[in-house]
């Protein structure tokens, strides 16, 4: 009876907000300006929700909650486009799409590949939903598990997923790309004593280098360069792109967005760390899970539904510790802390007495923002497709102006740009060397993660390691961890193969007998 | 790049991630492992340098697995080979590569915290479109060559204080002088192009995308994204004005 | 080609025309606040709330934009003292910004600053529930007995909540083992997770976690005792009067206008500051949030600035976390 009960209140929230005409514009419009600013190089979901929290200021509570989650919504999922289409992600989160989605694009794949990434990230928006109004008090007492040492692991487990994403040249490559982005991460006063490490005396260096000026340069610059150099082919559009996928395409992917979208909310509801991080890990166990891992990079479309479903599941597993707890579980859900606390709303463990409706509320807004972005993706991918018959020396610069205008506008720092141009620079030579850019990134992203809690966790456990392994969730990660590196090691390939092999040759033989 | 020079590539890589890591442990070696720092008790775990520490030691590590593949597979040999420099014919990839970064370099460093920012965008997509939609190497040529001489003029300017001076008697001379700069760049590029149908189509094409993309970006930046923009000068402010007149 | 030379002729002279257009009176154009830390912290949402109830008195617009990075936000303080001191660009800012100086990012005193003190909220001392202490004198004999032993979590080195366990240290002779987060969110989390059992926050920052049971409050760390949703919270000086010499270290959320911007325009300012502090969503807002009001403008702002910055300079060089010794900015000793 408490579900039904809850359902219906669940369902009442949805109509009393439909029936508003201006919510449902308010809908539509951010979910149109979230895809615009995570299709932009450079204009994150988190800048998006800092905009609109100073736009809806005036607004009664529920309008601007609409706003504001649509626009988080609209932006995990519009960075998919600049990734697919240009190679270049629009934001950290979309990364791990790039890898596969833009090989897609240049087979002229791009509207399949589009149509199939809006279907999975509402599907993974809407999963991420669904555990925020069935399962919340669990998840968020399952990320109370997560002290130091496995925020630590986490991190490293991140890091080790640079280590499957290798060159096509040596493997070890992705390695020295991902360990070069964790000295990138050290830069700046450490975080738990604030000693300046890698300053030059800098004061601009201070504060570290920031995520987005790193992945816009490393990944931007590059993709500028080798086009307009090397003359390469960019993402072909075809004359006719069917953009709606197929039923059983989706169907034939439902473990896949089943996985992600377990792995995104997971990711999402453990408190600091976000979309971001969830794309990769989610990448690196479709691939690790995947029967054809050597497809993986060449435009493997089960990589990117994984990719692109857990970054939106994300959202409602971040909204979790933020209703419970009161700590974001993202960079974006912090924004929407502070903008919910300009509406005298206080997320916390008393949310649920002093807004008894509001868990619900949010529940319906990220069901309609789904349903919203769905159909916003639809129409305007066919739309956007058609950017790429813009000529390269044309549309590239363009993209560079973006490109630079946007990794301003998050710090209002011009010291970001003249970071973002040697970063570009480096990349450019790496990408030519072939070692992969992606782990790079990932580095500079965990490294900041792993470096203060691995300390913390010592400080805390008085130098000793075995907390690590007396500890059910770390022991839970170390063994994941291990898994994924023994599975790397070419012997153990080799045996896995031997004995699958036996068992397959076996059921043949007993077929013929 | 081909599989020889890569090799080469990896020795050279190798040898500077040696250097890298050496200078990331000798600067770690610098930072405090004992006393307290901070307010917090330190210890060698707590050590701001323990994390750098293992990433240079990794680094190392890779260093020489690389450099032992580069020696066992010929690279090293091939650059010691190869050692001395010789004059290298400069193919069109490099001017475009050289073009590229020009014109990266102008607009991140020398334009942007300098010159309104209006004029810096419309300066960088007139000269960064032009020069790669004509497709043509002595054209690329000859504009690199000329945008390059303006932007040495504009560094002098700069370097030698000369701004300055003629800011103090009008506020935006450096502005306007950029914005002469951005004419002089479009008749140059007019006489050079003006028996060619195409290109003269194709300049037309660059010159409305370079005015246009500026146009749209300044005000939705300034106005409705609240974005202070990097420099406010002529063109800027006169968005300003246009503004709170309209308003 | 004729054309377009004739468009860019028309348009140099529309737009020296328009820059010789003259303003008049105060404030006719928005006006833009620079805030130094990140949007959804405490001194965002003071700031923003603020900011749009004078923006309804002054009748302009004021745009609050997030410029963050440098230590103690000193980017955007340096920013906002390079635009002209017209009073269209003011500074959002809280007490940690008193610590640029010292930290080498700001290579001037605060006093060239004029502050529009809004408020701040009073640090608490709070402990997880599963522990056995019931007051702060059970907290403190415990840690008494075991120097360094008891976990304390708090914000980064040098942050308030930093100084103010710190002042509780030096106050009471107790030791506890400093445990530094990223914020104060992060740092509760630990209390959460048991990472940590005692921790050092803003009581806006913990309201929800204490009436919610997950953290039992202790004392605050102000001379007075604060009610928070009906119970009352103890000052931490009844029992340890020797706080008195180390303490309060209160919070300043706030903006400034450079010192030396026109008097009349400071007074239309400070004047729409008032009555922005006065208006029923203000003071609803910051009774929700459990935010002690200041107002404080003018030489009494400065004022408290002046002693902020001695304060936070002074315990940052003593902890050698200060870059540049803050006698060479003439800073004084507290």
């Amino acid at each position: 009876m408490f579900i039904f009960e809850q359902l219906f209140v669940f369902f009442q929230q949805i109509f009393y907000l439909i029936a508003n005409p201006i919510n449902v514009f308010i809908l539509f419009g951010a979910v149109l300006l979230g895809i615009i600013f995570g299709a932009m190089p450079g204009l994150t979901a988190t800048l998006g929700v800092a905009l609109l929290a100073t736009l809806t200021y005036g607004m009664d509570t529920s309008t601007s909650l609409v706003a504001l989650l649509s626009i988080y919504v609209g932006a995990i999922y519009g960075g998919s486009y600049a990734s697919i289409l240009i190679n270049i992600p629009g934001t950290a989160a979309a990364a791990a799409t790039a890898l596969d989605g833009y090989p897609l694009a240049c087979q002229g794949k791009a509207g399949k590949a589009l149509g199939l990434t809006t279907t999975a990230s509402a599907i993974g928006t809407l999963i991420g939903m669904l555990f925020v109004i069935t399962m919340a008090p669990l998840i968020s007492a399952f990320a109370l598990n997560f002290t130091s040492f496995e925020f630590f692991l986490l991190a490293f487990f991140g890091i080790i997923i640079s280590g499957t994403l290798t060159s096509h040249d040596l493997a070890y490559k992705g390695w020295i790309a991902g360990f070069l982005g964790l000295f990138m991460a050290c830069v700046g006063r450490d975080q738990l004593q604030f000693y300046p490490r890698f300053t030059f005396g800098l004061n601009e260096l201070d504060g570290g280098l920031e995520v987005v000026p790193v992945l816009i340069g490393a990944f931007g610059i590059p993709q500028i360069i080798q086009v307009l150099k090397d003359k390469v082919a960019g993402g072909e559009a075809k004359r006719f792109q069917r953009i709606l996928p197929e039923f059983t395409e989706i169907f034939h992917h439902f473990p896949d967005i089943i996985r992600s979208s377990l792995i995104g909310v997971g990711i999402g509801a453990i408190p600091g760390i976000g979309e971001d991080i969830a794309g990769w890990v989610s990448y690196g166990a479709a691939k690790n899970s995947s029967k054809h891992p050597e497809r993986f990079g060449k435009g493997e479309i089960s990589a990117v539904i994984s990719a692109e479903t857990a970054n939106n599941s994300c959202i409602g597993g971040a909204m979790i510790p933020l209703l419970s707890l009161g700590v974001p579980g993202s960079p974006p859900a912090a924004m929407l802390l502070g903008a919910l606390m300009l509406h005298g709303i206080q997320p916390g463990p008393m949310l649920t007495f002093d807004h008894p409706l509001f868990i619900f509320q949010v529940a319906a807004i990220l069901l309609l923002a789904s349903f919203a972005m769905w159909i916003t993706g639809m129409l305007l991918a066919k739309q956007v497709i058609k950017v790429l018959r813009i000529p390269p020396p044309v549309f590239m610069p363009i993209i560079a102006v973006l490109c630079i205008i946007g990794s301003y506008s998050l710090g209002l720092r011009i010291f970001n740009l003249y970071l973002m141009v040697p970063v570009g620079i480096l990349a450019y030579f790496l990408t030519e060397m072939e070692y992969p850019i992606a782990p790079l990134v990932i580095g500079v992203i965990l490294g900041p993660m792993a470096d203060a809690n691995l300390r913390r966790a010592l400080m805390v456990s008085k130098g000793s390691f075995l907390p690590m392994f007396t500890r059910p969730v770390s022991l839970i990660l170390i063994l994941v961890i291990l898994l994924m590196v023994v599975s790397q090691i070419s012997w153990f390939k080799i045996f896995t193969k031997r004995i699958s092999n036996k068992m397959f040759s076996r059921k043949v033989n007993k077929n013929i007998s | 790049m081909k599989k020889k020079e890569l090799r080469k590539a990896d020795f050279i890589t190798s040898v500077l991630l040696l250097l890298f890591s050496a200078w990331i442990i000798i600067e770690t070696l610098k930072m405090p492992m004992k006393d307290t720092f901070g307010g917090v008790q330190n210890v060698w775990y707590v050590s701001p340098a323990l994390f750098p520490l293992i990433i240079s030691i990794f680094i190392m590590i890779l260093g020489v697995v690389l450099l032992i593949h580069s020696i066992k597979t010929g690279g090293a040999k091939y650059f010691l080979d190869n050692f001395s420099i010789r004059y290298r014919d400069i193919s069109e990839k490099n001017i475009r590569f050289i073009s590229i970064l020009l014109a990266l370099l102008s607009f991140v460093y020398l334009n942007i915290p300098r010159i309104d920012f209006f004029i810096s965008i419309i300066l960088f997509l007139t000269f960064f479109i032009s020069v790669f939609y004509f497709d043509d190497k002595d054209l690329l040529k000859k504009l690199t060559l000329f945008y390059f001489t303006g932007s040495i003029i504009f560094i002098i300017l700069f370097a030698f204080g000369i701004s300055k001076v003629l800011n103090s008697y009008y506020k935006y001379s450096t502005d306007i002088l950029s914005l002469f700069f951005y004419i002089s760049y479009i008749i140059y590029n007019w006489i050079k192009v003006k028996n060619n149908y195409i290109y003269k189509k194709r300049l037309i094409v660059s010159l409305i995308t370079a005015l246009i993309v500026p146009l749209i970006l300044c005000p939705t930046f300034r106005y409705f994204l609240l974005v202070p923009l990097p420099k406010e000068g002529l063109i800027i402010q006169m968005m300003h004005n246009i503004y709170y007149f309209l308003k | 080609m004729k054309k377009l030379f004739l468009l860019i002729v028309v348009t140099l002279c529309v737009c020296i025309s328009f820059v010789l257009f003259a303003s008049a009176s105060y404030p006719e154009r928005n006006i833009t606040n620079v805030l130094v830390w990140s949007a959804g912290g405490g001194t965002d949402a003071c700031n923003r709330v603020v900011m749009a109830e004078m923006a309804k008195i002054l009748g302009v617009n004021i745009n609050v934009v997030n410029k963050t990075g440098g230590a103690g936000g000193s980017v955007g303080m340096n920013y906002a003292y390079s635009q002209p001191s017209d009073g269209y660009t003011l500074c959002g800012l809280s007490e940690s910004c008193v610590t640029a100086g010292v930290q080498g990012g700001f290579d001037k005193r605060m006093n060239v600053w004029e502050y529009f003190i809004i408020g701040g909220s009073p640090d608490v001392v709070s402990v997880t529930p599963n522990t056995p202490y019931m007051t702060l004198k059970d907290l403190i004999e415990a840690a008494k007995k075991n120097p360094g032993e008891i976990r304390a979590g708090a914000s980064a080195a040098g942050s308030i909540h930093h100084l103010n366990l710190l002042a509780l240290e030096d106050g009471s002779g107790a030791k506890f083992n400093y445990i530094p987060y990223t914020g104060s969110a992060p740092a509760q989390n630990a209390a959460m997770t048991g990472e940590v059992s005692v921790v050092v926050t803003s009581v806006a920052e913990q309201a929800q976690l204490i009436r919610g049971g997950k953290l039992r409050p202790l004392a605050v760390l102000i001379p007075e005792s604060f009610v928070l949703a009906g119970e009352t919270l103890p000052s931490a000086f009844d029992s340890y009067p020797r706080l008195s010499e180390y303490l309060p270290i209160s919070q300043a959320i706030g903006f400034a206008i450079k010192a030396d911007a026109p008097d009349d325009i400071k007074a239309v300012l400070i004047d729409a500051f008032k009555k922005a502090l006065k208006t029923d969503t203000f003071v609803k807002w910051a009774e929700d949030n459990y935010y002690v009001v200041s107002g404080a403008t003018g030489a009494e702002g400065v004022e408290i600035f002046n002693k902020l910055e001695s304060l936070f300079a002074w315990t940052l060089w003593d902890l050698k976390a200060a870059k540049v010794d803050p006698s060479t900015l003439g800073i004084p000793k507290p």
